[in-house]
């Protein structure tokens, strides 16, 4: 087959297709969309709203109990993380398609790094002040007190804190490696000048 | 006419672009119907904003390109019939026409390609100039040049080695005959 041949046959080729039935479109347009970016988008504006939701309840509650310094604390380290998603969505939100392809993928690798990077940080956060929280917690019963000499209860401790994270990182991981990897090897793809 | 129906022809008119590109990065009638929807669902989506920056093609295949390139595959579900299915299946059953054959070996030896090279050569076909592919695709005019020449000896040995085997096969089938 010739160099032309392959133009030739390309243009030749017979797209007769049917037409959209009526309504077709419209109904196309009416659907979710599936893309990466949109999906990340739902994500975030999901967990900013259960950000919302929890802050107001939590500081509710505090206030409530008269505990202001606390409150107060807590107006401050919402009110952070709240901004952050609001940045996050907008960032998200400025990714268009229309974008040539090379800056379109760096723009989805780069938002979607920093999304498995948000998630291994706030679990590891997450995690860590659970745990804590647990032991602290679990310390006024005697049950547990009585364990506190034994080495072995520490190392089923550490145990069980550091499986559950590995779980939690392994499903981050399953989800968003192979998005990662598929992006990162098409922009290799392009920068490689052999 | 309403821009919703200002678009049902503005889509019309840009099928066989659309449909090209999804067929060639689709493995079956389920990924092609998501690709089909998808493109259709982004340029909606960037219609209203399209400024006449680039020409509508330009845009168009930026758009088909990058929903193509950062399409996830979902898990399979039961299909559903519809005319984009058989935008897929048209060229495919007409096996018996030589050109229609020729053009399903074409997407065979694209297929074979790694995702970035699809673009090029995709573009290449579409009779586009260096200058308007690296535009599309964010690359430099030599770059893709050279890639260019590559993919097509590339595309060539495909070929090449397909007929070759279903001549072989045909000369076999005769002999036992």
């Amino acid at each position: 087959m010739q160099e032309l041949d392959i133009k030739e046959i390309w243009q030749t080729q017979r797209l007769s297709t049917p037409e959209l039935k009526e309504g077709e479109l419209e109904a196309m347009l009416r659907k979710r969309s599936q893309s990466i970016v949109e999906k990340l988008k739902t994500f975030t504006r999901v967990e900013h709203i259960a950000n919302i939701v929890v802050s107001i309840l939590m500081i509710g509650y505090f206030l409530y109990k008269g505990d202001y310094a606390f409150s107060g604390v807590l107006i401050l380290f919402m009110t952070i993380i709240v901004l952050y998603y609001k940045r996050l969505y907008n960032k998200l939100h400025a990714i268009q398609p229309t974008s040539d392809v090379r800056e379109y993928l760096i723009e989805v690798h780069k938002e979607l790094r920093d999304f498995v990077r948000k998630y291994q940080i706030s679990l590891s956060l997450l995690f860590t002040i659970a745990f804590g929280l647990g032991l602290y917690l679990g310390l006024k019963d005697k049950p547990i007190r009585d364990k506190l000499d034994d080495p072995l209860f520490y190392a089923r401790i550490g145990g069980v804190y550091l499986a559950s994270l590995a779980a939690c990182f392994l499903i981050v991981h399953l989800v968003y490696s192979s998005k990662l990897k598929k992006i990162k090897g098409m922009l290799d793809e392009m920068n490689s000048r052999d | 006419m309403s821009s919703k129906e200002f678009f049902n022809t503005f889509v019309r008119d840009q099928k066989a672009i659309i449909t090209k590109i999804c067929r060639s990065y689709s493995d079956n009638e389920e990924d092609f119907q998501d690709l089909f929807q998808e493109v259709a669902l982004q340029l909606w989506r960037g219609y209203e904003s399209f400024r006449s920056e680039s020409k509508v093609s330009t845009w168009v295949y930026r758009v088909a390109l990058n929903v193509c390139l950062t399409h996830f595959k979902r898990r399979k579900r039961k299909p559903q019939t519809s005319s984009i299915d058989n935008m897929l299946k048209e060229p495919a059953q007409e096996g018996i026409d030589p050109v229609h054959e020729q053009v399903a070996l074409l997407y065979d030896a694209i297929k074979q390609l790694k995702d970035i090279e699809r673009a090029i050569i995709l573009l290449y076909l579409e009779d586009k100039q260096y200058n308007e592919i690296a535009d599309i695709l964010g690359m430099t005019r030599t770059n893709v040049g050279v890639r260019i020449n590559r993919i097509k000896s590339q595309l060539k040995k495909y070929i090449d080695a397909r007929v070759g085997h279903q001549g072989d096969m045909a000369d076999s089938k005769a002999v036992n005959a």
